[in-house]
């Protein structure tokens, strides 16, 4: 574990051009996604955020207008017929192909092509450069896993065809020295364990980028005098019992996930749940 | 149990499943969930098989049960089932595709996932079965699956797959033009590939119908209930609005809400008559103020869910800030879920 400050997580990332942010359901990847991406356009870089996220878009575009960041949503039909398009100049007949029954069914249920085809969108993208970065929110793990799967799968599934020389593309994107993959977990120990072996799993793919793992929500420190509280009615006592509870179990994981071949950020757990506020608050606390 | 990640589902589930059993019923707990909370909510560090006894205290012969997907396997197997030879099945299970598919893509989880439920639930030494879905999004693919699976597998669509077999020229228009991209895209050999495995699937397409179709029969019955784990907050409620919606769109009944990890309210600040230094006093009111703003910022969403969620039945339950790996714990919050 290397340690880490404020200073090296903003100097890592305004050398990166592509950061891709994923954990477990519901540890808050989506707002310390968009506050990294909040905080390096405060450092006047031009950032690019793309979301592969289906149940997170009510929130995101009031979060957009006024970060002024530009943002879009991810659609692996939208996307497929995109690529086919510019790639093959299929123009005329498109619409006729793509209404096609046979065809829907088979970007519908063929495995890995959702992730493929989104991945494919991500480089093409990152290939052209039109931002200083580009910050990716995947979804929780299990699919971000298939997402850096798929491509490996596919390039050794076709073995000629456009589809494959776009796979090996895309896997050298994702091991490009200006990737990162950033995790977001939690101070408990289910998330903390998750993480851990998501890490297992993608390490055991290729040598991936880590950079952070942030730990959010972290329950504030208060000092807590303890030898007055014999003063304190029994409900105060209990919460200050409850409060030290669950910042001795906190500690506990976070020790645990110390090991982790990642850089440790801990993000305090902010008691607006406006999730544009929260952005803003861990925006603030990567750059003070 | 479905809902948004990171509302302790898991442990709602493994919770429910440890009270049903200590009352008495062959239960099994079922996770599709392709990390390993299960196992750690039920406080064991990996699932030997993947039907496992789990003991409970003060019990000779424990009836709970848990139970993780393997994926291939019981994609192995269902193809082991309608397969009808020994030579097809073998054939289908050493095509290079097909190991592929199910061996590094994603997608295939939710299939053999159902066909597992399908089987607990033909089994009649179970009695109770609880499944813990992965978080929502996944959870919707997971209904999903069967749908999409049947759809495939439909008549028309195989017999486009089997090129083999239809002369080239009888396609429809937008069928021809269809094949020639994806073989561009995906180059011939995958295509001469994809052609064999759908080619030996044939035949098998009406099982695999029909088991869908005993999928979504058995999600609509009345012997299932869905519950939706969620937490009070912007996001959460957003995602179970959504949720809801979408259940009802594939009319699957919802049985109830779960709000789970609810702050306990503590006073806002010291008596006054209490006397203690002023410094001390102010670090206390620190933490007593910011448990008070985690109890209003939650009553704000238990209000959101209480005004729209008028006669869906609703559990409410406490945060728990000591470890609850213990059954003895996870008994007690299962006897709020269990009436």
């Amino acid at each position: 574990m290397n340690s880490s400050s404020t200073h090296s997580f903003l100097a890592d990332s305004l050398k990166r051009k592509l950061i891709f942010f994923t954990g477990k359901g519901g540890v808050g990847k989506t707002a310390i996604a968009w506050g990294t991406a909040l905080a390096l356009s405060r450092q006047k870089r031009k950032v690019r955020f793309v979301s592969w996220n289906p149940f997170e878009t009510s929130l995101e575009p009031l979060a957009l207008k006024s970060f002024g960041i530009h943002w879009e949503q991810l659609d692996a039909a939208i996307c497929f017929k995109e690529y086919a398009l510019k790639t093959l100049k299929f123009e005329k007949i498109l619409d006729v192909i793509f209404e096609n029954k046979v065809l829907k069914a088979f970007i519908e249920v063929a495995p890995g092509l959702s992730e493929t085809v989104i991945a494919g969108k991500v480089w093409d993208l990152f290939d052209r450069g039109q931002q200083d970065v580009l910050i990716v929110d995947l979804p929780a793990t299990g699919h971000a896993l298939s997402f850096f799967k798929s491509p490996m799968g596919i390039e050794k599934m076709f073995a000629t065809g456009f589809v494959h020389r776009q796979a090996g593309n895309i896997c050298d994107m994702f091991m490009d020295p200006y990737t990162r993959l950033d995790l977001v977990t939690l101070p408990e120990e289910m998330p903390l364990v998750e993480s851990e072996q998501f890490i297992d799993q993608l390490l055991k793919l290729g040598k991936f980028p880590l950079g952070f793992l942030w730990i959010n929500q972290c329950t504030p420190k208060f000092f807590l005098p303890t030898h007055m509280q014999k003063k304190l009615p029994p409900n105060i006592k209990e919460c200050l019992e409850d409060h030290r509870l669950r910042l001795e179990r906190e500690q506990i994981s976070i020790e645990k996930a110390k090991d982790l071949p990642l850089m440790m950020k801990q993000i305090p757990r902010f008691t607006t749940e406006v999730l544009k506020e929260t952005i803003e608050l861990i925006a603030d606390s990567l750059e003070s | 149990m479905g809902g948004p990640g990171g509302v302790g589902k898991t442990t709602v589930a493994a919770a429910l499943g440890t009270q049903l059993a200590l009352e008495g019923h062959r239960t099994i707990v079922l996770t599709v969930d392709p990390a390993k909370r299960l196992a750690q909510a039920l406080g064991f560090k990996t699932f030997s098989s993947d039907l496992q006894n789990v003991p409970l205290p003060h019990t000779q012969e424990s009836k709970l049960f848990a139970s993780m997907l393997d994926t291939q396997r019981y994609f192995d197997k269902v193809i082991t089932r309608f397969a009808g030879s020994e030579k097809q099945k073998d054939k289908i299970l050493n095509n290079r595709l097909y190991r592929i598919m199910v061996e590094s893509l994603g997608g295939s989880h939710e299939y053999a996932a159902m066909e597992r439920l399908l089987e607990f639930a033909k089994d009649s030494s179970f009695e109770k079965i609880v499944v813990d879905t992965p978080p929502s999004q996944n959870a919707l693919d997971l209904l999903d699956a069967p749908q999409k699976l049947a759809n495939f597998m439909d008549n028309s669509v195989l017999r486009w797959f089997q090129k083999t077999k239809t002369p080239f020229s009888l396609f429809r228009h937008g069928t021809k033009i269809a094949i020639k991209l994806l073989e561009k895209l995906f180059g011939n050999d995958f295509f001469k590939a994809l052609a064999e495995v759908m080619d030996d699937l044939e035949g098998m397409h009406t099982g695999f119908r029909d088991r869908n179709l005993e999928v979504i029969q058995l999600l609509k019955s009345q012997a299932t209930g869905f519950f939706l784990v969620t937490y009070p907050s912007e996001v959460r409620f957003t995602e179970s609005l959504d949720f809801i919606k979408a259940l009802k769109e594939k009319e699957i009944p919802l049985s109830g809400v779960i709000l789970n990890r609810i702050e306990k309210e503590f006073p806002k600040e010291i008596p006054p008559s209490i006397e203690l230094p002023k410094q001390e006093r102010e670090e206390i009111e620190k933490v007593l103020t910011y448990r008070s703003e985690l109890v209003a910022q939650q009553q704000y969403w238990i209000s959101q869910f209480d005004s729209n969620l008028n006669k869906i039945p609703q559990i409410k339950l406490e945060k728990r800030s000591g470890p609850i790996h213990d059954l003895e714990t996870l008994s007690q919050i299962g006897k709020k879920l269990v009436f």
